[in-house]
């Protein structure tokens, strides 16, 4: 059975030869200080890191790694707007992206930060007068259809296109700041409205144009919007159902209407609340299982939504076993997961998020080496 | 005029209602600090227990604190330092090398809700800043901040810092935001750790109840 079809039956909720893995993309990768002391530790070059996401300051990993650690799927980017080109000011250390967000690492930081939004004022007028860069610009997919169908004819893993940007939530706050929206929603809901609609109006141009081009190439389609905190819901739960809600399952109903692949969705944080509302959206795949959250018990979560949802993630508790566990910890950590999240299909193993800076390679190799080990079914033979 | 109405406006977050209330309530010759013991304070109260009880999330505390501050900003210049009814003196910010402040400022004001003086250095503050804040005031309560795992050290190396500066005993300290826990405070010697913005206030009193 190889990567590809092994991650198809897992999102059939089937049970594969054994529990796909993910690792190497935009949000299962590896910052580039743990990706290079991982280097140093298996005896190789670390000097040509090449950096794949400016803002997290992740790593492509090398193609010998992902066969190492069994990796199953591959992913790809859309491109920017032809109008925009990426400038990092090193005096300041800082960059704007497409949409005027400004990203600030603070020195000896590990990764970019929002440091300064376009809307100011979250006045309607201010809304409507502000240019969101062109969804359709014909720059976004040049080639990129080649690069999808070389992706699905020249491997045999699972083909993802990432997420450029965040979703509906997400991006109202990349461009209006998150204190600023939060106060927003706590005294102008129209105008969070309007945000989020516009948003939604650009992504549904935006995955229009990209999968007109590479819907018939993928097999899942990245989204990203964090809804919880570490112990619940980031803001009240009336208003994410009434503003957010509507519209997550209109750009997924748009997305499964142009393309066979499965939607995926990044959404950090305690959001055992929110997964009967996000499977009623038609969310596909949920990730990246924060277990470290409230309620995000995983023997819970597999019994109660299992059946729904694929969880993509979970791999091991990446705020305290991870990063301060022993070998041996995270063995058991990866095992346990694969125990609760495995059985019945509907599980790809992945970290919970991005690798960070000083994670001990020992660790990375560990949680890798259980997976594959674990992963084999009938789980726990 | 009815009092209890300022507390019901700064509940409902309405900053401008408050701060209108309030210098009515003064023009009613209603002294400063019993607009703030008897309105503000026990808003606040009810703010936490909302947000304890999952009926408030942050953006509802984010607004009520603003109008918390608004009336406060016209009351304190009026009350006497040593009667301003201060609880307790308090330092907050986020820990070297992180520059979240959201969560920091919201246990800072739900501190300032609860009747603390609150000196807040800001965010990506060197351990050294916080030495020389805690020699120049009157603090009682250090409270640290940090997001991510990788920032997470800097809070050990600013109580050594505190230490080897002969302050640490003077004060208690109190860790907080996403990442932590009570095993992670305990472990760089802490004197409290909370979850959230409205636990800060009670561990704080109850750390200070311990000085």
């Amino acid at each position: 059975m190889n990567g590809r079809e092994r991650v198809l039956l897992a999102l059939d909720h089937k049970e594969p030869d054994r529990v796909p893995i993910d690792f190497g993309g935009l949000v299962t990768s590896m910052h580039h200080m743990a990706y290079r002391s991982l280097l140093e530790y298996l005896g190789m070059p670390s000097e040509s890191v090449q950096i794949m996401d400016t803002f997290q300051q992740i790593v492509d990993p090398a193609p010998e790694i992902k066969e190492m650690f069994h990796a199953d799927v591959v992913g790809f980017f859309p491109h920017s707007g032809s109008d925009y080109a990426f400038e990092l000011d090193e005096e300041t250390d800082s960059f704007v992206d497409e949409w005027g967000v400004v990203y600030h690492r603070p020195p000896g930081g590990y990764w970019y930060d929002l440091a300064d939004h376009p809307l100011k004022e979250g006045t309607i007028e201010e809304l409507e007068a502000f240019q969101f860069p062109d969804p359709l610009d014909p720059a976004r997919v040049e080639g990129l259809g080649d690069e999808a169908r070389r992706l699905l004819e020249e491997t045999d893993k699972a083909v993802m296109i990432h997420a450029p940007i965040g979703g509906v939530y997400e991006q109202s706050y990349w461009v209006r700041g998150l204190e600023n929206l939060y106060r927003d929603m706590a005294c102008n809901k129209a105008y969070v409205e309007a945000l989020a609609e516009r948003v939604l109006e650009w992504l549904l141009d935006f995955w229009g144009l990209i999968l007109e081009e590479v819907g018939p190439y993928v097999h899942i389609v990245e989204l990203s919007d964090d809804l919880g905190s570490q112990y619940g819901p980031l803001f009240s739960p009336d208003l994410y159902r009434e503003i957010y809600k509507p519209r997550h399952r209109r750009l997924a109903e748009f997305i499964h209407s142009k393309t066979e692949a499965k939607v995926f969705l990044h959404c950090c944080g305690s959001i055992y609340w929110a997964l009967p509302d996000l499977i009623e959206s038609g969310i596909d795949i949920i990730n990246p299982v924060q277990v470290s959250a409230k309620e995000m018990d995983t023997a819970r979560l597999n019994r109660e939504f299992g059946r729904d949802i694929v969880f993509w993630g979970g791999g091991a508790d990446s705020t305290r076993v991870l990063p301060f566990g022993t070998p041996e910890k995270v063995r058991d950590e990866a095992r346990r997961r694969i125990e609760d999240l495995a059985p019945g299909g509907g599980f790809v193993f992945g970290t919970i998020h991005n690798i960070q800076a000083e994670v001990p390679p020992e660790n990375v190799v560990a949680l890798f080496e259980a997976a594959y080990e674990y992963g084999h079914y009938p789980i726990g033979s | 005029m009815d009092l209890e109405v300022i507390g019901e406006k700064v509940v409902e977050g309405d900053a401008a209602a408050v701060e209108s209330l309030v210098q009515q309530a003064l023009a009613e010759e209603v002294p400063p600090l019993e607009i703030i013991t008897r309105c503000l304070l026990p808003a606040m109260g009810e703010v936490g227990e909302r947000f304890e009880r999952a009926e408030f999330f942050v953006p509802e505390m984010i607004i009520a604190s603003a109008a918390m501050r608004a009336g406060l900003a016209v009351l304190r210049p009026l009350v006497v330092e040593d009667q301003s009814g201060a609880i307790g003196y308090a330092i907050t910010g986020t820990v070297q090398g992180d520059v979240h402040d959201l969560g920091k400022n919201l246990v800072g004001m739900m501190l300032e809700g609860a009747g603390f003086q609150v000196q807040d250095l800001g965010a990506d503050v060197a351990p050294e800043r916080f030495v020389e804040a805690v020699r120049e005031g009157r603090t009682e309560i250090v409270a640290l901040s940090a997001l991510m795992t990788t920032t997470m050290p800097a809070m050990k190396r600013t109580i050594e810092a505190l230490e080897e500066a002969g302050v640490r005993d003077g004060v208690k300290i109190l860790v907080g935001g996403a990442p932590l826990t009570q095993e992670y405070c305990d472990e760089i010697g802490a004197d409290g750790y909370a979850p959230d913005a409205s636990s800060a206030v009670r561990k704080t009193k109850e750390l200070l109840g311990a000085i």
